[in-house]
């Protein structure tokens, strides 16, 4: 009994740590990819090709002032950013991140806890990041602020319906709903080959859920100063962005779970290739981000509602065609 | 060029988006054109015009002879001379007019004397100049000549009025 509560909490923290490290490198390595894509260098000066960035912006972030805009609902206003950041946290907890380990006579799960319904979990809990956003502009008292919130909620809920939806010909196939049970049915074939659609379905669908260019409406620094967190500043701020690239760290952990064959691979420690598989599908959202401009936000209903739900909604169908037709 | 409408075909807009991929990926792995400015730095070209300075004589003698031509042909009007002294050289035999000149008093003592009138001061205000040559090209000395020296900064603006001392020390 003590030996898997303390495993437990060894396993929080690491992930924790690592989730939280992740996304503050994550800003480094996003500069850096944006840099080279532009011909540039990025940031060179804070420490080794600017390796200490992450952490002189932190320190930055941390003693800035604190500006409570006034009329502003002071309660909402500083619940918004931890409601965005707590379920990208979360939404880890499920997530097999290698293959079970023997330590003192236990097989330890690499996961945190493996729920059976995984998948329903995810979903739930990425979907509660909109309220974050909804909140933060509405709390702000900014028009700016309740544009971007209201932007971001009619997109962010118009882009889960292709994104659950994309995921369903996954659990048709692995014929469970539960996250270790889906990696281990990806031994032989990862699931990319069986669902290339899905894949490409839910890249973009959770794009848009992660209110990353080109679906960035919400923050279009462009037209509405930057949406949502117009007002915030200091550590709320921060905490928007830890949301934000935490969440990119667990929808590409997600991805690698779903269609890469998570943690599995030859050779290598199998936390290794979960780490190289999830490092590689941030490097194709960084690539999106910095290659596509932003979309109009008619022609991003249009894209979410007439293009992917049709086509998710094909891909089901399609799937469970051939997965009749070759009895299984 | 086609003004015709693109044919918005699902194809077509799926080719498109590759081509911006395939774009992206390509200069990710060229080499960046940017350099780290105050650790390296451009080679300037040859004939790089910055701001201008007076030369020297290999004795340390000025050779602008005060001829108020660069002042003349300067389009900013930056440059402002002052006609000083004329010197006429110890060889040389005095005229009876040039004996009364009294300019040559001023002088400070050990100045040396070359025969030759030089500008009591010569001002160039480096905020107006445009770096435009010509007091380089009509100039019949070779007195001024555009250098290298493009980081030019100052707190005031009394400070980019370039002296003559400052003129000569600047590359």
């Amino acid at each position: 009994m003590m030996f898997w509560l303390i495993a437990d909490i060894i396993k929080i923290l690491i992930v924790f740590a690592g989730l939280l490290g992740a996304a503050a490198y994550l800003t480094l390595l996003e500069r850096k990819i944006a840099a080279r894509i532009q011909n540039r260098m990025g940031p060179m000066e804070a420490g080794f090709h600017g390796l200490l960035q992450p952490i002189a912006d932190g320190i930055k972030l941390f003693f800035k002032e604190d500006i409570i805009p006034a009329g502003a609902n002071k309660f909402l206003f500083l619940l918004a950013p931890i409601i965005v950041v707590i379920p990208a946290l979360t939404t880890f907890a499920v997530i097999p991140f290698g293959a079970p380990v023997k330590i003192m006579g236990h097989t330890v799960p690499l996961q945190i806890t493996d729920v059976n319904i995984g998948i329903l979990f995810i979903l739930a809990l990425t979907s509660l990041g909109v309220y974050g956003v909804v909140l933060g502009g509405w709390a702000s008292n900014s028009k700016y602020s309740l544009l971007g919130g209201i932007r971001t909620a009619a997109q962010m809920i118009s882009y889960e319906v292709a994104l659950v939806l994309s995921i369903v010909g996954i659990i048709m196939i692995a014929g469970d709903l539960s996250l270790a049970k889906i990696v281990s049915e990806q031994s032989h074939m990862w699931f990319i080959v069986y669902q290339p659609v899905g894949f490409i379905i839910y890249l973009i669908a959770s794009t848009a859920e992660m209110n990353r260019v080109p679906f960035d409406l919400g923050e279009a620094e462009g037209e509405i100063v930057a949406g949502f967190h117009t007002e915030y500043s200091s550590m709320e701020f921060a905490f928007y962005f830890i949301g934000e690239y935490a969440q990119m760290v667990v929808n590409s952990a997600i991805i690698v779970t779903l269609f890469l064959g998570g943690w599995q691979g030859p050779f290598l420690p199998s936390v290794l290739w979960f780490l190289i598989k999830v490092f590689f599908v941030i490097l194709i959202y960084l690539w999106l981000r910095w290659t596509y401009p932003r979309l109009r936000y008619d022609e991003l209903m249009d894209l979410g509602w007439k293009f992917l739900l049709p086509l998710a909604l094909a891909n089901i169908i399609v799937t469970g065609f051939i997965m009749i037709l070759l009895n299984r | 060029m086609n003004t015709e409408k693109q044919e918005n075909s699902i194809i077509e807009i799926s080719k498109n988006f590759l081509v911006g991929l395939k774009t992206t990926i390509k200069t990710f792995f060229r080499k960046p054109v940017t350099f780290q400015y105050p650790k390296e730095r451009l080679t300037i070209a040859e004939r790089f015009r910055a701001f201008p300075h007076l030369n020297v004589n290999g004795d340390g003698s000025l050779r602008c002879v005060a001829c108020f031509l660069c002042q003349t042909v300067c389009p900013s009007e930056a440059i402002k001379i002052k006609s000083g002294y004329v010197d006429y050289g110890f060889e040389h035999e005095l005229t009876e007019r040039q004996k009364h000149n009294r300019s040559l008093d001023k002088i400070k003592a050990g100045t040396f004397n070359d025969g030759r009138r030089h500008p009591s001061s010569f001002e160039i205000d480096l905020l107006r100049c445009i770096c435009c040559g010509y007091c380089e090209e009509i100039c019949p000395e070779e007195a001024i000549s555009l250098g290298s020296d493009y980081e030019v900064a100052f707190y005031t603006r009394d400070e980019g009025i370039y002296g003559i001392e400052k003129l000569i020390k600047s590359r």
